[in-house]
């Protein structure tokens, strides 16, 4: 493993060759939280969508793991906004879980005792096994979220990317979410979470202020400045 | 699966979402063709959302109910084909009309089920998971 998990050089995110947020310099070693912090449209999704090899640089250098992004999608856990998924099929939340092993059994391999189990581990460490055999549509918002977090813990991934983890969840649940980042950081795995909450900023080892720019990087304390945080609104608030 | 789930979330698991869904079109195109032949243009489509409505009435296991669906399907089209030719109907429509019926019947019974368990626990009925056949 390299000694920095997701390195970016000058990197320039962005859609086709419009650049959404550019000069993104990151090394993020084994064990790092980041919060990528912003208002709606800021470039938060765009920033970590690129980091799990979803949408090509405008321009730049960036690495996951050493390789291109999305080179080894079994170490990296990603969980898109609630919004972004769809519950048409009358799957159960415990088919969605286990759809967290997927990328490591690839279309061939079967499930085993070990999948059976860090898939039911998920679950309980989740809360969700209560409801494990309920259809997902049937789910609340805050469920559904746990169940698509759930699907990221039996991953069992060395990069978690969180797109607005928190969202839609109740205290219980938000604080199962922080128990289960630090669980994994603890295990070396870099946690990259984008959030509207300046209390799960506080909470990251680094913080990125994005409203289209890097605005301020860097600590909580150097970063969750007065000015910063009016500057990262202020500048939204003109569009 | 993934793809129906999330686009973006088959594709950061290593899948070429383009390659399923171009798959699973012509998987689609290629069941309406075989069914333009046995029941026609229009009710083609009677035939691929009936079994699996009923199938989704039965379980909540993704396995099961393709199961259920395919075997749904056949019992439709054998009872209707059946039905056609002892009492000279349209064989498509035949087994259009069987497979709906097969479905309200499940729907019906199914129904009735919910009722029965929610009046005994309304509890666990208030919860949804009382018509799950374990």
């Amino acid at each position: 493993m390299p000694t920095d998990i997701i390195v970016t050089d000058n990197l320039s995110v962005g859609y086709g060759s419009i650049a959404v947020v550019d000069h993104l310099n990151l090394r993020l070693a084994p064990g790092t939280l980041v919060a990528l912090m912003g208002s709606n449209g800021s470039g938060k999704s765009t920033i970590l969508k690129t980091l799990v090899g979803l949408i090509r640089p405008v321009s730049g250098l960036v690495t996951v793991l050493g390789h291109a992004p999305g080179a080894y999608p079994a170490q990296v856990a990603y969980v898109p906004q609630h919004s972004a998924t769809s519950e048409t099929l009358p799957l159960r939340a415990r088919d969605v879980v286990a759809m967290g092993r997927y990328a490591r059994l690839g279309l061939l391999s079967r499930f085993n005792r070990h999948d059976r189990k860090v898939v039911d581990d998920a679950m309980l460490t989740m809360g969700v096994t209560s409801f494990a055999d309920k259809p997902l549509q049937s789910l609340s918002g805050g469920q559904c979220q746990r169940v698509h977090l759930a699907q990221a813990i039996a991953h069992e991934a060395d990069v978690w990317f969180l797109d607005e983890p928190t969202a839609g969840l109740d205290a219980e649940g938000r604080d199962t979410v922080t128990a289960c980042v630090d669980a994994a950081r603890e295990r070396g795995a870099c946690v990259v979470v984008s959030t509207h909450d300046i209390e799960d900023a506080r909470m990251a080892d680094v913080v990125l202020l994005v409203a289209k720019e890097v605005i301020a990087q860097g600590s909580p304390k150097e970063v969750l400045t007065d000015a910063n945080l009016r500057r990262m609104y202020g500048f939204t608030g003109q569009h | 699966m993934l793809l129906c789930i999330s686009r973006d979330l088959a594709r950061a698991n290593g899948f070429n979402a383009s390659l399923y869904e171009a798959l699973m079109m012509s998987v689609i195109g290629v069941a309406i063709l075989a069914s333009f032949q046995s029941v026609g243009t229009l009710l083609v489509f009677g035939l691929l959302i009936a079994p699996p409505s009923t199938a989704a009435l039965v379980t909540r296991r993704l396995h099961t109910m393709m199961f259920v669906a395919s075997a749904s399907g056949v019992a439709a089209t054998y009872s209707g084909l059946l039905i056609s030719y002892h009492h000279d109907l349209a064989a498509g429509a035949s087994v259009v009309v069987s497979a709906t019926a097969i479905f309200v019947v499940v729907f019906v019974a199914s129904t009735l089920r919910q009722r029965r368990l929610s009046g005994s626990h309304p509890a666990v009925a208030h919860v949804g998971g009382h018509h799950h056949a374990h």
